[in-house]
């Protein structure tokens, strides 16, 4: 007969790894980018990254090129935008999915740590490692948020879970 | 006694509008990764006056940091469509009230973008934009009373 299977704390809540996550990227990134974006892109703000690419200012670059200023706005306020989508999603699907230990949600939410990957293989094809640094202890922690309640979602054919027995 | 209410046709596959609205979505971002810099020139030429091949001539620091915002937009946009995807074909088909809340989401970020390209001067595409956010919304008030039923 097959024996009902008691959830670890660690099973139970490893949720909350992705609802943090989501919650970071919403507050830090999604609107941070928004608003930034609305002021220019989050160049203008980080002058400095402006001028290792193009060797002159924000200012100067506006000057030069009238428009370029509406164009990286643009670019800047649709990447707050998409952040906030996708976070959005992160937060709603790992507190009631992934939560209840739904199989579907677990598979979904590997686009986390894979999401990561592209942003640092990104940072590192324009010649920073600060992608890899800043991702690195994000993919460490969306990686524990899978693997840490593998056993809820999978669990051995001998047992069953506790709450659907 | 209340008797067990029969799903319409147009109830039950609502959700497909949701994910023709949804690939919409997943086009766009594959486009941004794909295309890089490209992807917007037009909006580009009509704002600058320059193409994205000039600009890549002229100015190829100032078309990096634009190839590497718009692949950005676009990795960064991946993960949505595929976990509204997901939503849409577990959660969303099966009634399941969350998803209808959680699945506003797509019409305001569609909308969301139309505001940000009427913001921008010589933007284009609204058209497009607003063809997909109709599709949302059916797929959204269709259903309505299987999520909410009297």
């Amino acid at each position: 007969m097959a024996v009902p299977r008691k959830e670890k704390a660690y099973e139970k809540y490893a949720w909350v790894i992705f609802f943090a996550l989501g919650l970071f990227e919403l507050l830090a990134f999604g609107f941070g980018y928004w608003i930034l974006g609305g002021l220019g892109g989050n160049l203008q703000a980080d002058s400095d990254a402006l001028k290792n690419f193009t060797g002159i200012t924000w200012d100067q670059l506006v000057a030069r090129i009238p428009g370029i200023g509406s164009y990286i706005s643009l670019l800047g306020r649709e990447v707050g935008i998409n952040h906030i989508g996708y976070s959005l999603l992160v937060i709603a699907i790992s507190f009631v999915a992934y939560r209840k230990g739904e199989r579907w949600a677990w598979y979904a939410l590997w686009i986390v740590p894979a999401r990561i990957i592209g942003f640092m293989a990104n940072d590192l094809s324009g010649g920073s490692t600060f992608g890899v640094t800043a991702g690195l202890p994000f993919m460490v922690v969306a990686l524990l948020g899978l693997l840490l309640p593998y056993r809820k979602f999978f669990p051995k054919k001998s047992v069953i879970r506790a709450d659907s027995a | 006694m209340t008797s067990p209410r029969k799903e319409r046709a147009y109830e039950k596959y609502a959700w497909t509008l949701l994910v023709v609205a949804w690939v919409s979505v997943l086009f766009r971002s594959v486009a941004a990764i794909l295309l890089g810099g490209a992807t917007y020139s037009s909006i580009l030429e009509k704002l600058t006056g320059m193409t994205w091949e000039e600009t890549l001539r002229t100015s190829p620091g100032m078309a990096s940091v634009i190839n590497s915002l718009a692949l950005e937009g676009g990795l960064f946009l991946l993960g949505f469509p595929i976990l509204g995807l997901a939503i849409t074909f577990r959660s969303y088909r099966k009634g399941e009230r969350w998803a209808w809340y959680v699945l506003l989401f797509l019409p305001l970020w569609l909308l969301a973008i139309l505001l940000n390209t009427l913001k921008t001067p010589g933007s284009t595409g609204q058209s497009i934009l607003v063809l997909f956010l109709i599709i949302a919304i059916l797929g959204l008030l269709l259903p309505h009373r299987k999520f909410f039923p009297k």
